[in-house]
């Protein structure tokens, strides 16, 4: 007896991307199957929110390149911010309650990369995805950048704006999720008590160098 | 060699290409995603995470020889970093579903979630929910991550014997 199709090749055919295979001309479960999910698609895509996103990646789609990402939801969402163009392309998930307890800690400002199980790094393998995560000292502002290995500069949080933006209270903040691409990049934080033009030192910096082979 | 945005669809497609891949692949990445997540927004998410890596990379995704198998390796990058980041602030993560409709399966899938996410590295993990929760073959879960047979034959090996000793192997696989 044939086997039934995977559900990888039954996504493939629902989608398009693959021929009907002549199982499904004398399998009626795998033909149940693949209707059940088409009638599900359909549905899917006709929904408001569907419509929505759809619109939002269609309007990415037309702005010219280097054109910032547009605003991101709060909490859940995981979105693209600035990548640097060799070094790490970055996806900025702003956590909802980050590790911080409401008060400003004092003490001297970091910044770290994590690992998957929270370890902190300065080596990692393409594609692997790491956290930035920064502590105020007590500073109320700050900036990230990321620099490459010709020292071309990219903001990297915050995502909109001119200025250093209020940094969220709390020795170990979560702010952006990395996935590495190959090359060396700096990650540089820069700490300040104002909302200081991007384009100026902080009072006070930090930074970590990441080596991706 | 300045820095560009890599939301910026410099993958150079159209309008039309756009809805065309939406219309292909977005169900495909909803449902995927909504079945590790169990909430409808993160699985939107999800979908508009990949639609954007998959725009900024438009040339190659053009080229993928099987671009569901790219859709699939990259759905469960971004839904696992998304759990990943959930279960670091919401501990009962996986016990938390928005809809009563959830079905057994997806239920039982959840609470393996929960284990494997507490005790699997990355790798491990990848596989586990391609192999037992989306119920790919071993061959189709060598295609998404693009290790060979051999690698992913003795890499299930392991999965299953420390998932067997941990009890968190899947109904109906012990």
């Amino acid at each position: 007896m044939e086997e039934h199709l995977s559900q990888l090749e039954l996504d493939e055919v629902a989608a398009g991307v693959a021929p009907r295979p002549a199982h499904l001309e004398h399998c009626g479960s795998c033909r149940d199957r693949l209707e059940e999910r088409q009638r599900a698609d359909v549905a899917l895509l006709q929904s408001p929110e569907a419509k929505r996103r759809l619109a939002a990646l269609v309007s990415r789609a037309q702005e010219p390149a280097g054109v910032a990402a547009s605003p991101a939801r709060w909490r859940r969402v995981v979105l693209l911010a600035a990548p640097l163009a060799a070094g790490l392309a970055l996806f900025l998930a702003w956590p909802r309650d980050s590790l911080t307890d409401g008060t400003r800690l004092k003490g001297a400002p970091t910044v770290m990369l994590l690992d998957g199980s929270n370890r902190q790094v300065v080596r990692a393998a393409p594609g692997q995805m790491l956290t930035l995560v920064v502590g105020s000292g007590g500073f109320s502002h700050g900036a990230v950048f990321a620099i490459d290995a010709n020292g071309k500069a990219e903001t990297l949080w915050p995502k909109d704006g001119a200025t250093y933006a209020p940094l969220p209270a709390g020795a170990e903040v979560r702010l952006v999720e990395l996935e590495v691409t190959p090359g060396d990049v700096t990650v540089k934080a820069a700490f300040a008590n104002e909302a200081r033009p991007l384009t100026e030192e902080g009072v006070q910096s930090r930074t970590v160098r990441l080596q991706v082979p | 060699m300045g820095p560009a945005p890599r939301g910026s669809m410099n993958g150079g497609l159209t309008r039309q290409e756009v809805e065309r891949l939406f219309v292909q692949f977005a169900p495909v990445v909803f449902r995927r995603a909504r079945r590790l997540l169990a909430r409808d927004a993160d699985a939107w998410d999800v979908v508009q995470e990949v639609f954007e890596r998959m725009l900024s990379h438009g040339a190659s995704f053009r080229g993928e020889a099987r671009p569901m198998t790219w859709v699939y390796r990259v759905t469960t990058n971004v839904a696992l970093n998304l759990l990943r980041g959930r279960r670091l602030r919401e501990p009962v993560l996986t016990l938390v579903t928005e809809d009563v409709a959830t079905g057994v399966d997806d239920v039982e899938a959840r609470q393996l979630l929960a284990k494997w996410m507490e005790r699997l590295g990355e790798r491990e993990l990848e596989i586990a929910s391609l192999l037992y929760i989306d119920g790919l073959t071993q061959q189709e879960v060598a295609d998404v991550l693009q290790l060979s047979r051999k690698t992913i034959g003795r890499e299930v090996d392991e999965l299953r014997a420390k998932l067997e000793a941990l009890g968190a192997l899947p109904e109906g696989e012990t």
